[in-house]
């Protein structure tokens, strides 16, 4: 059972692990084309010597250095990714605070003993992480820290404590000056950080050896030497310091072949350098987390340490849910009486403090039975949230490569514009193509402002259909309320005049509900207007080329283009001012609408309705139900269909306004975005800053002519081609067709 | 055209109301006249006339009764119906009367329906045209609703003042015309005070401006807007338009306990006799007067004068 539903998990992740690996390779081809091109761009004569070529070369140096960034950053990460799922076993990593039981609840799950998994004591707590696999022979291995991460641990120490200038190298640290002294006016914490900093120091003649080294292989007695944070009393070297974590490879006892067990350090709230390892192991080694926490006797409660573990816990793997990769370990100790009452307490109030896990048991750790009983139940969940927990990092990383394709689209952008502004065609010509450009824009613009204008008062034919349809349903109430259904609610409401009141009431609610929902039609055309705009300017205006969005969202892409084209319009751009304006511009009917199509219904107010409950006769109840129901029919209908009537206001203003708010708003756009001060100088600058999208056909029979442009086209296109290769996989709609 | 008959034509379009208009007038002649029981006034139609009146009052009873109608009154016909009335004076000595005879001529006629061409051209509108030569005097049906409606959004297409006018133009033009009659029909919902009664007047007057225009300089000297309500108890709420294209009209009860209520319906009536009475006198020679017309039917003729001289419902010159 165990090893099926986990095996499907291994199998399948070794085929993601395929398709990482490749991404990844694909990704390191894009930063060479990227590097290259950058390069052939900078120092090709025609460029480099070109007069206007200076402004365009700085754009693309900056886009370039970001991008290469970018891309080594996710090769990082699928790097990672690739080492997670090339893995045989599922890694379950033991957290919690210092003296929980961590290492303990290991131990009673694999067999192991204390020479393998050295348990904490009152002078011994766990100072590193061990990695152990199952599998035979048994052998263990210790890595050492390398010099860079532990000065960096190092400094961390140094700006926390403000000690001033940290060492930038070991004999700086270790240098015979000592450590410089805590500053006055620190705290206890203080204090007691400064303690754990004091002991790499002191250790320095044992640990200055091993910082840095490669891996080591030791025997197995030997293991608790490196792993054990030695009390001041022991008189053993701390070698922990220098050590990044000890790998073990043993046979279990208890079996359980395809589960690999971390014991991290417990974490303290003074010692950094755990914080750092508890989140890197997290994020890197960890599959599953089993956080461990003991039950006391007297007065426990989850505390600010409990949520800041959980937090920490959350955010190293922030796309993946906790309920997807936690287990809530409640240790309650057979020998403390009140533990187990703890515990449960403890289980009862987690949902109160948002901690959100995929389980919460209470297990004496030392109990083989009760550890049993809680693992079979964590591998019965663990192929559903593993493999959950794997999608949501797919997800992240297709997020990330749509990011990165875009980002070298830009750059490829700014190569195309390096090349235009290092073009033969003179300054003369081009100022003429954008002139002419830019006239065409605003004639297509106002001709399309004149089609609207003749829309004006028009009845819009789709409000109209929507309007018609509410009125349908709405004349489906007639008729709807059976004598029946009339009798029941009069020995509901105690006699005729109250059920005859409460009905009038009802259907004033109902139908008033009817015409609650006439926006999306409004919006739909609005819409379509803007859509026609978006063409007018991608045609008429020759700036399609621009953005490949779709007509849909074509105002919003060209908008962001532009932006992130780094124009250098001015920080108040009247032309982006004025599409901003615009996008944003909605319309709706809600709120005066309601209130207008309420007013249709005065005569169905119990408190001024049509035919009054009194008007029924002394006797209401010798009045056939059909009399009132006739009487509401009558009046619901005329609410309609009647002089005044909802029908003549919605075919009347309400179908009329909308094209006259529609023809305002465009106006007020073709006025801003056309004839505002500065407007034409920012449309010459858009249009010159896209030029070779807007003219390829003549940057690139002008670029042909330049050797050194052909070679910086031919460079660009090798990023063009590495970009295409990956295109398939950003795009793709899943997170498992990406990778 | 007869000395010794009143006889009066009824144009209007299909479905205004000129049948229910009789019949509610025939019905309520009785009850509304003050002291036709002392005077012995009766109004008595002749055999064919009485059935068929029964029949329709029946009708307009059990609609009156509604709470929502759709299209009230009684489906036009396609032939023109000729109603026979006496007005009787009767005693234990004699019995002394005065005819009176009606034709409703049916909308069809006027507004030939699926015909192309101007109605000048249409047999049936010949026809009208020519029959109604022998009336003295004319009331043309409103169809109110249509009038008022939505700022008269459907008055053109069921009134056709336009092609009414014309008709009225030409037959006004003639001599011895007696009365021109228009009856806002329906007219429930536009009637209720006396600045709603003069508002309808005022969109009448709009609404037929030609008809008054072309009948202005004729000899014709009773022009009257009566308005009548033929049914009492409903009022008109709403149009439809079918799915077919047809536009149908909506009533409702204005109470919750309706009934059949006519109101000012035999004041058209007293326009009649009143128009006839006075115009007669003017045009006959002071020896004739009233000798053709009631003959030595004093008692009768008093008690017509005495029914003409009292307002039976509200009355208006058609143009100011």
């Amino acid at each position: 059972m165990e090893l099926e539903g986990l095996d499907e998990i291994l199998a399948s992740r070794r085929s993601h692990s395929v398709l990482v690996n490749e991404r990844i390779g694909r990704l390191k081809k894009l930063g060479e084309s990227v590097r290259q091109s950058f390069h052939t761009a900078v120092t090709v004569p025609d460029v480099n010597t070109h007069p206007d070529s200076g402004p365009a070369i700085q754009s693309s140096k900056t886009q370039s250095a970001n991008l290469l960034k970018a891309i080594d950053k996710e090769i990082a990460h699928l790097s990672a990714m690739s080492a997670r799922f090339s893995r045989n076993t599922v890694v379950l990593g033991a957290v919690g605070r210092s003296g929980m039981g961590k290492s303990e609840f290991l131990k009673t799950l694999t067999g192991l003993s204390d020479t393998e998994i050295p348990t904490g004591s009152e002078s011994f707590l766990t100072g590193t992480t061990t990695v152990i696999n199952h599998g035979e022979p048994a052998v263990a291995r210790v890595h050492f820290i390398s010099t860079e991460k532990f000065l960096s641990i190092v400094r961390k120490y140094f700006e926390n404590l403000s000690l001033g200038t940290p060492p930038s190298s070991l004999d700086s640290f270790w240098s015979e000056r000592g450590l410089p002294p805590l500053p006055r006016g620190a705290n206890t914490r203080d204090a007691n950080v400064y303690e754990h900093l004091k002991v790499k120091w002191e250790s320095r003649e044992t640990v200055r050896e091993l910082v840095g080294k490669p891996p080591r292989e030791i025997r197995l007695e030997e293991i608790p030497n490196y792993v054990v944070q030695p009390s001041d009393s022991d008189g053993r070297p701390p070698l922990f310091v220098a050590v990044e974590k000890v790998e073990l490879t043993v046979p279990y006892p208890n079996g359980h072949p395809l589960i690999s067990v971390i014991d991290l350090p417990g974490l303290g709230d003074t010692n950094l350098t755990d914080v750092e390892r508890f989140l890197g192991a997290i994020r890197d080694d960890v599959d599953a987390l089993v956080m461990v926490r003991r039950g006391f006797e007297l007065r426990d409660a989850w505390g600010d340490t409990d949520i800041d573990l959980y937090t920490q816990a959350q955010e190293a793997v922030p796309e993946v849910a906790m309920s997807d990769r936690a287990f809530l370990l409640l240790n309650s100790v057979a020998l403390r009486a009140g533990s187990r009452p703890a515990c449960e307490r403890l289980k009862a109030s987690a949902e109160s403090r948002a901690i959100d896990v995929a389980s919460i048991s209470i297990v004496d750790v030392k109990d083989q039975t009760d550890v049993n009983q809680f693992f079979a139940e964590l591998v019965e969940k663990l192929p559903g949230a593993l493999s959950r927990a794997d999608e949501a990092m797919l997800a992240e990383r297709t997020a990330a490569l749509r990011d990165l394709v875009r980002d070298s689209e830009s750059y490829l952008g700014s190569i195309s514009s390096l090349v235009a502004s290092a073009s033969p065609i003179t300054e003369m010509e081009k100022a003429r193509m954008v002139r002419s450009a830019r006239r065409q824009l605003a004639r297509g613009l106002s001709e399309y402002l004149n089609e609207l204008a003749d829309q004006r008062g028009v009845p819009i034919p789709r409000l109209q259909n929507s309007f018609q349809e509410a009125i349908s349903r709405a004349k489906e109430l007639v008729g709807q309320t059976s004598e029946d259904e009339f009798r029941a609610r009069v020995s509901e409401e105690g006699n005729y005049p109250n059920a005859y009141n409460d009905l009038l009431q009802e259907m004033r609610a109902r139908l008033g509900a009817n015409f609650s929902e006439l926006d999306p039609a409004l919006r739909i055309e609005l819409d379509e207007v803007k859509r026609g705009l978006g063409q007018v300017i991608a045609e008429a205006g020759r700036l399609g080329s621009v953005t490949d969005a779709d007509a849909d969202v074509f105002l919003q892409e060209f908008t962001k283009t532009l932006r992130d084209a780094r124009l250098d319009l001015p920080a108040e751009s009247v032309v982006t001012d004025a599409f901003d304006t615009l996008i944003e511009a909605e319309m709706t009917y809600r709120g005066m609408l309601q209130h207008r199509v309420r007013q249709c219904f005065r005569q169905l107010d119990p408190d001024s309705p049509r035919f009054r409950s009194g008007d029924f006769g002394e006797d209401a109840s010798q009045v056939p139900p059909t009399v009132y129901l006739r009487a509401i029919d009558a009046t619901v209908l005329e609410c309609l269909f009647g002089e005044g009537g909802v029908k003549m206001l919605l075919t009347a203003d309400m179908a009329l306004e909308p094209s006259w708010a529609i023809f305002a708003l465009i106006e007020e756009f073709v006025e801003r975005a056309l004839h505002s001060e500065g407007a034409e100088i920012e449309w010459e600058a858009i249009y010159r800053r896209f030029q070779e999208q807007i003219w390829p056909e003549e940057f690139a029979k002008a670029a042909e002519q330049s050797e050194d442009l052909s070679r910086v086209m031919q460079s660009a296109d090798e990023v063009r081609h590495a970009i295409e290769e990956l295109q398939p996989e950003a795009t793709s709609a899943t997170a498992k067709e990406g990778v | 055209m007869s000395r010794h008959i009143i006889d009066t034509a009824m144009i209007g379009p299909s479905g205004a109301g000129k049948t229910s208009l009789l019949a509610s007038m025939y019905s309520q002649f009785t009850d509304k006249i003050p002291g036709a029981e002392l005077t012995g006034l009766t109004l008595s139609p002749d055999d064919e006339t009485r059935v068929w009146l029964g029949h329709q009052r029946a009708e307009l009873v059990s609609i009156g009764r509604q709470i929502m109608v759709t299209e009230p009154g009684i489906a036009g016909s396609a032939d023109a119906r000729t109603l026979s009335l006496s007005l009787l004076r009767t005693d234990r000595d004699n019995h002394q009367h005065l005819k009176m005879r009606f034709t409703d001529y049916p909308g069809s006629w006027l507004f030939p329906p699926k015909k192309t061409g101007p109605p000048s051209k249409d047999k049936d509108y010949l026809e009208l045209r020519s029959r109604m030569e022998r009336s003295n005097s004319l009331i043309v049906a409103i169809d109110t609703p249509a009038l008022m409606f939505d700022r008269g959004k459907y008055h053109d297409e069921f009134n056709r003042p336009q092609e009414v006018a014309d008709l009225v133009g030409e037959w006004a033009g003639q001599s011895g015309r007696d009365l021109l009659l228009l009856v806002p029909i329906k007219s429930e919902k536009w009637v209720r005070d006396d600045k709603d009664r003069r508002e309808l007047v005022q969109r009448i007057r709009q609404g037929y401006s030609r008809l008054i225009n072309k009948t202005a300089g004729d000899r014709i000297s009773y022009k009257r807007i009566t308005p009548v309500q033929t049914v009492g108890s409903l009022d008109h709420s709403y149009f439809e338009v079918t799915n077919a294209g047809a536009v149908v009209s909506h009533f409702r009860a204005h109470s919750t306990r309706p009934e059949y209520s006519p109101e000012w319906v035999v004041e058209p009536l007293r326009q009649l006799l009143l128009a006839t009475i006075k115009t007669r006198l003017d045009r006959r020679g002071f020896w004739e007067k009233f000798g053709s017309l009631f003959g030595h039917q004093h008692d009768l003729r008093r008690a017509v004068e005495d029914l003409a001289r009292t307002d039976l419902g509200p009355n208006y010159q058609l143009s100011e």
